[in-house]
């Protein structure tokens, strides 16, 4: 039926495009990527061990790299030239993007914390928001499979909605470091857990050609030797191994096309190389390119009735969720002068503080629904701009005062369940285009008390842990509604497309089959039905490793 | 949509930072002058406006360059040398920060085209003039040339928190800025980092050491003075 090589078009390489590419590969099927950014070779571009004193500002954040000059996004940021977003009046949201092979996956902080019972079926503990048409029951197994692939260091903890892994799956964290076990000291005199985080890095060679992590340079930057999990060392050239996977890079989706029968058959885009619109076809499509990007494509597309395509329920771009954010710094005595040791570690978290007070919540006695966790920050880190913040006069006593007092910083960063509410969304502006002609997102954005409540309870959590350390809060602290971060900004955004149990008020299945439209699949971010606290990617994985495989086993059967 | 900021090295721009030199207020600062008013010369010279560009949003990680030209004036860069030595003295026989070349990094980010360093170019140039001509006072050596008795009897009146004179907020936060900077250059050199401790960015195979028994024992101390427990199993 078709006139070309491949069966399934996969539109991003992210996480949920890389995995469906992977699973699909695997089981023989011929698959074609199209990927909006530039191709990335991490072998060659990874500027490990590179420092800080060889960059442009030693490095330091500008508004060509947000997140400093050394940090794996290419052509991306909050704002990307010629590709403008919008937000409606009174809306703050803040959108991160990139452009480049393996997307967000190859900065992102690798935190990756299963959802548990309660997160699946939120309505069906508190009343609010939406279930999902799944249990953890049954994702359970798809979690082990995911972890086990791609590598995840952490322990069984056993505590209440943070689940254990299968046997076997874990990788053993690494040690604590000072702060670390300093702040933990402090949690369990006053009744928090705080345990080994899970993050997706390797502390074992998984015998994949990838290595364990070497205790050294920055995730964000890359990892070209693998350890820190991103696509472009590990789904990407696996599944092209099998020979089955092509993938044009440069490619700018705008369209999803359908035939006659109501099928999807392929896309449109624009070759941002020679700016030619170009067509592919495809038996079935994935769509994977990030939660927003993934609403607009479907949005701009069936532009005939402009309602969009896979848009019956009317849900493609509403329950638009980040991560709720804030965070408290603090100042220990108990951490001045301390013998230096090498406190690189993982890098990123080696231990934090799962949410802690669901029966208390379930019996009424907080005044915010659902959880965050606590993720603790502090280590002797590379210097760079702003090591000599906050001193006073100059010369000798000015250095020792910097000397003394490096390393005894600790910040705690809340991130927490949102609940969807009818004023976040995103949907087509009417007049604005970006510079390929494609009309861009508008952003509607609006925090509830639910929200705020939740940033109160955990600056206050933040400030006794602070206290209880002998510390001093540095943080200017702010009211809720001032503290808490903008939308997008904790780059969590999800919920767009979101799939439930039927086609009335949800846009996918289980599966993130398209409710109208059969052979699409949405396999991003977009499909939460609900935003845990838990940090989305590992769920973004493991739900396209799951989908992926139902789009095989239909393809086997003849139902698509 | 805005990402970069070039402005030139306008007379507005210029007699704001004459004026913050003379230690006028703010609001007066800001006015726009006229154009035909005369005034003073900037001791320090008119530095060079920005030129070049920014780097992008995909540079070269693996080889970078730092795309734009040093603007500050020669007297300028003599200031802040001796600026950067009052900062970054020679200590226990390690090399002063203008031996390490610190003031090519006040340079580099004062010439930078970002809307963050303009804001600091203008508050610092403006800090710088006034230090030279505080210093200069009624005919006196120029900031560079000066004792250092000269240069800390100018400094001190905006380097130490509390004791500011009226009047000269602005040089202070300048300051504040200034010291901010060629600090973290500082530690971010390879001397500078190995007297502050940093001892990271090495690979090490097998499990990550952890803390050593050195740190061990210092937390395990200020663990006893809070009464709280070495955690187990972490």
């Amino acid at each position: 039926m078709t006139d070309h090589e491949h069966d399934v078009l996969v539109i991003g390489s992210g996480a949920g495009g890389s995995m469906a590419a992977y699973v699909l590969t695997k089981a023989g099927v011929k698959v074609h990527m199209l990927e909006a950014g530039r191709n990335y070779d991490p072998a060659a571009e990874t500027p490990m061990f590179s420092e800080n004193r060889d960059a442009p500002l030693l490095g330091t954040s500008t508004p060509d790299k947000d997140f400093g000059f050394y940090n794996a996004t290419i052509d991306g940021g909050w704002d990307i030239d010629g590709e403008p977003y919008s937000a409606a009046e009174g809306s703050e949201f803040k959108w991160w993007r990139t452009r480049m092979l393996g997307g967000r996956t190859n900065h992102w902080a690798r935190n990756s914390f299963r959802m548990g019972e309660y997160d699946f079926k939120p309505k069906s503990r508190d009343g609010l928001g939406f279930d999902w048409p799944i249990s953890y029951e049954e994702l359970a197994p798809w979690y082990d499979r995911t972890e086990k692939l791609i590598g995840v260091y952490g322990v069984n903890s056993g505590l209440s909605n943070h689940p254990d892994s299968g046997a076997g799956v874990l990788q053993p964290p690494p040690k604590a470091r000072v702060p670390e076990l300093f702040a933990a000291a402090a949690a369990a005199d006053i009744g928090i857990p705080c345990v080994p985080a899970r993050r997706a890095v390797l502390t074992r060679d998984p015998g994949d050609g990838r290595s364990p992590c070497f205790w050294a340079t920055d995730c964000g930057r890359g990892c070209n030797i693998g350890a820190a999990f991103q696509t472009t060392t590990s789904l990407l050239p696996w599944a092209r191994e099998t020979g089955r996977l092509s993938i044009t890079t440069d490619a700018m989706v705008y369209e999803i096309t359908t035939g006659e029968d109501g099928h999807a058959n392929g896309a449109r885009y624009i070759d941002k190389t020679t700016g030619e619109h170009r067509f592919i076809g495809a038996r079935a499509v994935v769509l994977a390119a990030s939660a927003a990007e993934s609403a607009r494509i479907l949005l701009n597309s069936n532009a005939k009735d402009r309602g969009g395509l896979a848009n019956s329920s009317g849900q493609i771009g509403r329950n638009l969720m980040d991560t709720v954010g804030s965070g408290i710094t603090g100042q220990i005595p108990g951490l001045e002068d301390r013998p230096r040791y090498n406190e690189d570690g993982a890098m990123g978290m080696h231990v934090y503080i799962p949410f802690w007070l669901y029966e208390e919540q379930a019996a009424g006695q907080l005044d915010f629904p659902r959880g965050y966790h606590l993720e603790i920050y502090s280590q002797f880190s590379a210097p760079g701009v702003g090591w000599g913040a906050g001193l006073d006069g100059y010369g000798r006593s000015a250095l020792e005062s910097a000397r003394r007092y490096y390393g005894s910083f600790i910040h705690f960063a809340q991130r927490g369940e949102m609940i969807p509410n009818e004023n976040c969304f995103a949907e087509i502006d009417a007049e604005q285009k970006d510079k390929f002609g494609i009309p861009v997102l508008k952003f509607h954005y609006k925090h509830t008390e639910h929200e705020y409540g939740q940033v109160a309870h955990a600056q206050q959590a933040s400030i006794e842990l602070i206290e209880r350390m002998g510390g001093r809060v540095v943080s200017d602290v702010k009211a809720p509604a001032d503290a808490i971060a903008a939308g997008g900004e904790i780059i969590h955004e999800i919920g767009t497309a979101r799939m439930g149990a039927s086609a009335a008020d949800s846009v996918t299945n289980s599966y993130g089959q398209t409710w109208d439209v059969p052979n699409l699949f949405i396999l991003d971010g977009a499909i939460f039905a609900s935003k845990a606290h838990k940090n989305p990617t590992l769920s973004i994985l493991t739900l396209a490793m799951r989908g992926a495989d139902h789009l095989v086993n239909e393809m086997k059967q003849g139902t698509l | 949509m805005i990402r970069h900021r070039l402005p030139e090295t306008d007379r507005r721009t210029t007699l704001k930072w004459l004026l913050a030199g003379l230690g006028a207020p703010p609001v007066l600062a800001a006015c726009s002058p006229s154009p035909t008013s005369a005034g003073p010369d900037l001791l320090l010279g008119v530095p060079k406006p920005i030129s070049g560009t920014p780097y992008g949003a995909d540079p070269d990680l693996m080889n970078p360059v730092t795309p734009w030209d040093l603007t500050m004036t020669s007297a300028q860069k003599d200031l802040v040398s001796a600026l950067v030595d009052l900062v970054v003295p020679s200590m226990d026989g390690r090399p002063s920060g203008s031996a390490l070349g610190l003031q090519n990094f006040v340079n580099e980010w004062v010439s930078s085209p970002y809307e963050q360093t303009q804001a600091d170019r203008e508050n610092l140039f403006a800090m710088f003039e006034w230090l030279e001509r505080d210093v200069r006072g009624g005919g006196g050596a120029s900031f560079a040339t000066a004792s250092e008795e000269a240069q800390t009897n100018a400094l001190d009146k905006i380097a130490w928190s509390g004791r500011v004179a009226d009047g000269l907020e602005p040089q202070a936060a300048a300051f504040d800025r200034f010291r901010n900077l060629v600090v973290s250059a500082y530690f971010a050199s390879e001397p500078g980092g190995a007297w502050l401790g940093y001892i990271g960015n090495q690979p090490s195979m097998g499990d990550y050491a952890g803390p050593t028994d050195e740190a061990l024992e210092h937390l395990q101390s200020a663990l006893n003075d809070l009464g709280l427990d070495l955690p187990e199993g972490l």
